[in-house]
Order: structure tokens, then C-alpha cells, then sequence
């Protein structure tokens, strides 16, 4: 499995019988009501002169979120890497579906009189139209952002339970963390079940990072840590968050910038 | 060499995002998915091409 935004490097032996063979693809689709395209990609690998037909391979259900589990979990660093352990910023964003309600009409399609949106820790992001993030920062422009994007999420509830109506709507704004050069820090992402569960790529600039946990239901602080990979866990600058779980990625703030983590 | 999954609307991508910014639901899903921009066999509209394996890459559309 290969999140959207997501790199794999692969090395394959030729050590089949020289023929034809197909290597397909099709979508995982882990959201419930949500339709998706259906259909099989494929390509074929051949040997030189070979002429013989490709078999079409097997592939995992749509929803298959075990094979999924099964295939991350086997991804490791090729050797033993250095992990952040003292951690000076520990953060819990939670990301999903946000709804932002409107007046029924031609620009409110969707579900139950409202427009799609998506939040980490309710905080739907507004790009500026004037400036960059950058230019603001370096010129001192006012008013293009404030630098209190919320930690951990300004109001806690059951995160991947049944979450009441009340938590769909998300505040817009372009809110900002600031961490210090230098910090170890550990973020934990937390998919919710607003509108459904559904695993969500989350890719950061700037840097790469150690995914050093993932898991399902709501991150428990308290008894996951201690499951973490600190030895050799895989690195990426993209992570698709499995489907109502969570996912843990430490690096550390040595790239200094507007980075987004979107 | 790089293999790159993505998908493949038959439609002016750009319209299908408008739409979608416009109306608030959410994007027209894609007709095809395509490795290297080819839907393949399955699918009948592809180019013959070939192919050695490197690198795997998905796409996405951002909205």
C-alpha cells in the first residue's frame, strides 16, 4: 500500500521464469459511504523477448485495512537509527472531515446542508491571499497570522467514538505553532469518525521523519508509548494515518521555516 | 526509473476542482487510476509502452 503523496523505493530480483507479468494496482478505500473509483491499473514487467500473456494477480478487498497493517508494520529503517528520546515539544493534532454549515443551495452540497472541509485540532487552515507565511514573517506584515495553533485539541472528546454534531464545524483561520531550533518533537496524529473514519496521508515540508507508532482507536498516552519503535522505525515525510487510529512521528526542528504539515 | 500511481479524470482536472471549491462536496471521483498516466489492459485506451521498475510514487489531488 502507497499513500497518496507517499515515495517507496523497491528492488526487484529477476529470478522468475522470463515471461510477461502484470503489476496492478486499485484503491484502498477506507471510508464509509464515500465513493471511489473501482477500477485495477496495470502495467507489465517483461523480460527481453518474452512473449507469453501476463496473469492478472489477486489483490486485497477495497477494504482491507489488515493487509494494510500487516504491510506498514513489516517497514522498518535497514538499521538501527537515532530516534529522539528526550522530548522537549510533545504534541496530539487531531485530523478529519470538518463541516461548515450554510443556507441550502447550489454552494452548499454537501451532506445535510453543509460544505466539506477538513481541521487539525479543529483549526481549518486559510492559505493568505496577500502575502506568504514567509514574506509576512521576515517583512513583519500584521495580520496574516497568529501563532496560536492549539498544542493538543482545545476541546477532548472520543475521538474515533460517536462524536456529537456540535464538534463537525471547525473555526477557519491561519493559526501557527512555533517551535524552538532545536527541539525534539513528537507529534501524535489522531484520525476522528466526524461524517467517517478514514485513514488520511499527512505529509510535512521540510523534513523527513520517524514513524515510531501506529495504532487504532484513540491514542492512549499512558500505555502506547511504551509499544514505540525506538530502534528502527521507518522513515518518511509522509504518513497516512490508519483509519480511526493514530500515528506518532518524532523528528527533530532543525530546518527552520513556514513548514506545512498538511 | 520512476513508476508514478495516479488518476485520470475525462475531464479538465482544473473544472473538476473548481467544482468542488464552488459546491462544497466533494471532487468528482476519477474515471481511471494509471500507472505512469496508463489506465492498462483492464481499461481500453491505453498506449503500449515499457516499463522497469524503480521507485513507487501516488499522486493526489489536493483540494
Amino acid at each position: 500500500m502507497v499513500g497518496p503523496g507517499q515515495t517507496t523505493d523497491v528492488l526487484i530480483t529477476a529470478d522468475q521464469k522470463p515471461g510477461r507479468y502484470y503489476m496492478a494496482a486499485r484503491a484502498y478505500a477506507s471510508a464509509q459511504n464515500a465513493p471511489f473509483d473501482n477500477t485495477t491499473t496495470t502495467a507489465i514487467l517483461e523480460y527481453k523477448s518474452a512473449t507469453s500473456q501476463p496473469i492478472l494477480p489477486q489483490l486485497p478487498a477495497y477494504n482491507d485495512t489488515n493487509t494494510v497493517t500487516t504491510f506498514s508494520n513489516q517497514i522498518k529503517s535497514p538499521g538501527k537509527v537515532d530516534v529522539p528520546t528526550k522530548i522537549d515539544e510533545s504534541l496530539l493534532f487531531v485530523v478529519g472531515f470538518g463541516f461548515f454549515n450554510c443556507s441550502p443551495g447550489p454552494r452548499c452540497q454537501g451532506p445535510n446542508n453543509t460544505r466539506f472541509g477538513a481541521s487539525m485540532n479543529n483549526v481549518s487552515f486559510v492559505l493568505p491571499s496577500t502575502v506568504s507565511l514567509l514574506q509576512a514573517y521576515t517583512n513583519k506584515v500584521p495580520n496574516i497570522y497568529t501563532t496560536d495553533f492549539p498544542p493538543t485539541p482545545p476541546v477532548k472528546f472520543d475521538y474515533t467514538g460517536n462524536v456529537p454534531r456540535g464538534l463537525w464545524q471547525p473555526v477557519r483561520g491561519t493559526k501557527l505553532y512555533n517551535l524552538k531550533f532545536g527541539d525534539n518533537v513528537q507529534i501524535v496524529l489522531q484520525d476522528t469518525s466526524i461524517f467517517s473514519t478514514e485513514d488520511h496521508p499527512v505529509h510535512l515540508h521540510g523534513y523527513h521523519f520517524y514513524v515510531v507508532g501506529q495504532g487504532f482507536g484513540n491514542f492512549n498516552p499512558s500505555s502506547d508509548p511504551a509499544r514505540f519503535n525506538l530502534i528502527d522505525p521507518p522513515q518518511r515525510n509522509t504518513i497516512d494515518v490508519p483509519v480511526g487510529g493514530w500515528a506518532a512521528i518524532r523528528f527533530v526542528a532543525d530546518n527552520p521555516g513556514k513548514l506545512s504539515l498538511i | 526509473m520512476t513508476i508514478v500511481i495516479g488518476e485520470w479524470w475525462n475531464r479538465d482536472i482544473i473544472s473538476v476542482l473548481q467544482q468542488a471549491l464552488f459546491s462544497g462536496a466533494a471532487p468528482n471521483i476519477s474515471d481511471a487510476l494509471t500507472i505512469n498516466g496508463q489506465p492498462g489492459d483492464l481499461l481500453k485506451c491505453s498506449k503500449q509502452g515499457s516499463l522497469i521498475l524503480t521507485g513507487l510514487l501516488n499522486q493526489w489531488l489536493r483540494v
